[in-house]
C-alpha cells in the first residue's frame, strides 16, 4: 500500500498538466493583484478620517432604525450594523481592503473547483487512454486499492495545490495592501480568511474525487468533465428551476454553503403563506454532509463498475 | 516438471453494445512447465492477447480455471504478481515522462530500488535515452523500455504478448538473445508471437491455437515431428532423368519444382544415393523432408473447423 501510494504521489507531481495550471493559476494570481495594486490608491489621513466619521454615523443611525427592518427575527441588529463601521465604504475613491480578502477567496471558490475537476478527470482519463492502467495493474491487480489510492491522492494534491495557491494570493494581496490599499482588518479576520482558504481547498478535493471517479466510469476525461458540467449546467438548473425546493438536496447549492461558510436561503415554493415567500436554510455542515455523501456515492459507483468490468 | 500457468477449459465471450457475440477463446487448455521460452502461437483473433489478459486478471473468463504460478486468478493473484512481468500488446507508458521516470513510477509499487531501475535499462540498451521523454521513442524503443519494465520485479514467469513488435533486424536479434538468456537462467518465458521463425529458433515449446481453440502443444521438435513428410528430398542437375531411374528401381518418387520428393526413410538414403549413381547421376543434394514451423502452422490453422461465434 505505502508503495503504490509513494507511486501514485511520483506519478501526480510529475504530470504536466498539474504543473501547466499551477503555473497559470500562479499567472493568474500575479496579474490580478498587479492589476489591483495599480487601480488602487491609499486614502488621505484627511480622507480616511472623515471616511471613520461617516462610517460611525451610519452606525449609530443603523441601530436607531433597528437595521431599517432587514434583519431577522432572532438575529443579532449591532452584528448587522457593524458591516456599516468599515470606513472604506465611504471612501471616494477603490482601494484594496485587507478587511475584502475572505469575500475575494470565496470568489474564487469557482476557479479552485474547476482545477480540481480537471485534475481529477484528467488523472484518470489519461491512464484509459494511453493504456497504462493496463500496466499499473500488472502490477497491483487489487482494482479498489488501486482506485482509491489513485483517488485519495489526486484528492490530497488537489486540495495542497489549491491551498498554496490561496495562500500565495494571501501574501501578494497582503503586500499589494500594505503599498496602496487598507489593513485594518476586524476581529476574527484571520480564522475567517484561515477557515474560507480549508474549505475551499477541501471542495477542490472534493471536486476532484468526483471527477476521478465519474472519469473511471466513463474511461476518459472529457466524458468526466463533461458529464460533470451537463450534470452542474442542465441537469441542476432545471430541477432548480422546477423545484426551488430540491436545491437543499443539489451539489451546486451545497457547495455555494459550504464555500460561504454560512446558513444558505433558497426559495421554498412548497411554502408560500400569505407572509410572502418562505426559504429553506441550508446550514454549511448539512451541505458540507451533503458534499461528501455525493463524494462517496459516486466513489462506491465507480469503485464496483472499476471492479467488475474488463480492462482492454 | 511443475506447471506455472494452467488453464482449464478457458472460455470468454465478449458481448457487443449493440448486441450479438464474439467468442474469444473456447475453451483453451493449456500447461506451461517451469523453466524455458514457451511460444503461444495463432493467427489474429485466435484469441493469444485475451488468454494473457485472463492470466493477468484484466479480463474475467467467462467460464474455465486459470492458474499461474499455483494461485488461482484472479482470487490469488495478488499474492503472485510480484514474480510475474508482463507485456499486454504494445506497452502502455507514459507518454510524458521520461524513460526513467516510467521505470521509477512503476518500481516505487514494489519498492524497487535505483540499481534495478539501472539493470534494466542495460540490459535492454536503453540506459543513454532513459532520459528522454516517452513520447520521442522509436516503436522499437518503447518496445525495449516495455521489456525494461517487465524485468524490473526479476520475475520468475514473463508474460510477452509480440514483444518484437515494432523491432527492426538487429532489435529482434537483441530480443531473441534476451529471451534465450531469460530462458536459460531458469525463469519461464510465455512470449505470443506472429514471427514465427523467431519463435522455432527461440522457444523450447510451443502451443499453436486457432479460433479460441489449442490445436498443438509440445516440445518444438514433436511438433513439428507431428507434421513432418516421411520421405527425402533430393536435389541433382537432372531431375527428369532422376525420376526415371529411382522409378525404375521400384521407389516411389515425385517430382517437385526443384527437387524430387522420395517416399523412403531417412535410413534408406543410401539406396536413393547408389540407384542413381549407378546411371551416373550424382545428388547434390540428399536430406530429410522436413517441414519449418511456419508450414505446420498453417497447415494446423487452416485445417481448423470454424469454431462458434
Amino acid at each position: 500500500m505505502i508503495g503504490l501510494l509513494s507511486s501514485e504521489w511520483l506519478r501526480m507531481r510529475s504530470r504536466r498538466l498539474v504543473k501547466v495550471l499551477a503555473v497559470l493559476a500562479l499567472l493568474g494570481i500575479v496579474v490580478a493583484v498587479v492589476i489591483g495594486a495599480v487601480q488602487s490608491e491609499r486614502p488621505s489621513d484627511d480622507e480616511l478620517a472623515r471616511a471613520e466619521q461617516r462610517a460611525a454615523r451610519a452606525y449609530d443611525r443603523c441601530l436607531a432604525k433597528d437595521a431599517f427592518g432587514q434583519v431577522e427575527p432572532g438575529a443579532d441588529v449591532e452584528d448587522f450594523c457593524r458591516a456599516q463601521l468599515d470606513p472604506s465604504i465611504f471612501l471616494r475613491e477603490q482601494s484594496l481592503r485587507l478587511s475584502g480578502l475572505p469575500e475575494i477567496l470565496q470568489g474564487s471558490a469557482f476557479i479552485a473547483i474547476l482545477i480540481g475537476l480537471v485534475i481529477g478527470a484528467s488523472s484518470v482519463g489519461a491512464s484509459w487512454q494511453s493504456g497504462t492502467m493496463t500496466t499499473i495493474l500488472t502490477w497491483e491487480p487489487r482494482r479498489v486499492r488501486v482506485f482509491l489510492v489513485r483517488a485519495a491522492i489526486v484528492a490530497l494534491g488537489a486540495s495542497a495545490l489549491i491551498a498554496i495557491l490561496l495562500g500565495v494570493f494571501l501574501a501578494l494581496f497582503w503586500v499589494a495592501t500594505s503599498l496602496r490599499g487598507l489593513t485594518d482588518t476586524p476581529a476574527g479576520w484571520a480564522s475567517e480568511v484561515a477557515g474560507v482558504v480549508a474549505r475551499v481547498s477541501a471542495l477542490a478535493g472534493a471536486a476532484s474525487i468526483i471527477s476521478v471517479a465519474i472519469a473511471m466510469l466513463g474511461r476518459n476525461t472529457a466524458a468526466a468533465l463533461g458529464g460533470v458540467f451537463v450534470y452542474l449546467a442542465v441537469f441542476e438548473g432545471i430541477v432548480r428551476g422546477l423545484r426551488p425546493r430540491l436545491g437543499r438536496f443539489l451539489l451546486g447549492d451545497n457547495i455555494a454553503a459550504v464555500v460561504i461558510g454560512d446558513n444558505l436561503k433558497i426559495f421554498d415554493e412548497a411554502d408560500m403563506t400569505s407572509a410572502g415567500p418562505a426559504f429553506v436554510t441550508i446550514t454549511p455542515v448539512r451541505a458540507a454532509l451533503v458534499v461528501a455523501i455525493y463524494s462517496l456515492v459516486l466513489m462506491a459507483v465507480a469503485a464496483i463498475a472499476f471492479r467488475a468490468r474488463d480492462v482492454q | 516438471m511443475a506447471s506455472v500457468i494452467e488453464v482449464e477449459g478457458l472460455r470468454k465471450e465478449y458481448r457487443r453494445l449493440r448486441g450479438g457475440r464474439t467468442l474469444a477463446v473456447d475453451g483453451l487448455d493449456l500447461e506451461v512447465p517451469e523453466g524455458g521460452v514457451f511460444g503461444f502461437l495463432g493467427p489474429n483473433g485466435a484469441g493469444k492477447t485475451t488468454t494473457i489478459r485472463c492470466l493477468l486478471g484484466l479480463v474475467g473468463p467467462s467460464a474455465g480455471r486459470v492458474r499461474l504460478l499455483d494461485a488461482e486468478v484472479p482470487r490469488g493473484l495478488s499474492k503472485v504478481i510480484r514474480r510475474v512481468g508482463s507485456i499486454v500488446e504494445s506497452p502502455a507508458l507514459f507518454p510524458r515522462f521520461t524513460g526513467r521516470r516510467n521505470l521509477e513510477i512503476l518500481a516505487r509499487i514494489d519498492g524497487i530500488g535505483k540499481a534495478a531501475i539501472d539493470a534494466s535499462l542495460e540490459r535492454v540498451d536503453l540506459a543513454d535515452r532513459a532520459g528522454d521523454l516517452v513520447k520521442n521513442y522509436s516503436l522499437g524503443m518503447k518496445q525495449r523500455l516495455g521489456i525494461a519494465a517487465a524485468l524490473l520485479k526479476d520475475p520468475a514467469v514473463l508474460l510477452l504478448d509480440e514483444p518484437a513488435n515494432g523491432l527492426d533486424p538487429a532489435g529482434i536479434v537483441d530480443v531473441r538473445r534476451l529471451l534465450r538468456s531469460l530462458g536459460a537462467e531458469g525463469r519461464t518465458v510465455f512470449v505470443s508471437s506472429h514471427i514465427l521463425s523467431e519463435i522455432q529458433q527461440t522457444a523450447d515449446r510451443v502451443a499453436i491455437v486457432a479460433r479460441g481453440r489449442l490445436v498443438a502443444s509440445g516440445p518444438v521438435s514433436e511438433v513439428l515431428a507431428s507434421r513432418r513428410g516421411e520421405g527425402l528430398v533430393v536435389k541433382l542437375g537432372d531431375l527428369r532423368a532422376g525420376l526415371d531411374a529411382l522409378t525404375a528401381a521400384g521407389i516411389e518418387a515425385t517430382l517437385s519444382a526443384e527437387a524430387l520428393r522420395v517416399a523412403l526413410p531417412v535410413h534408406e538414403s543410401e539406396r536413393v544415393s547408389r540407384t542413381l549413381a549407378q546411371r551416373d547421376l550424382f545428388v547434390t543434394e540428399l536430406r530429410p523432408d522436413e517441414v519449418d514451423l511456419e508450414t505446420v502452422f498453417l497447415e494446423l490453422t487452416r485445417d481448423e473447423p470454424e469454431g462458434p461465434s
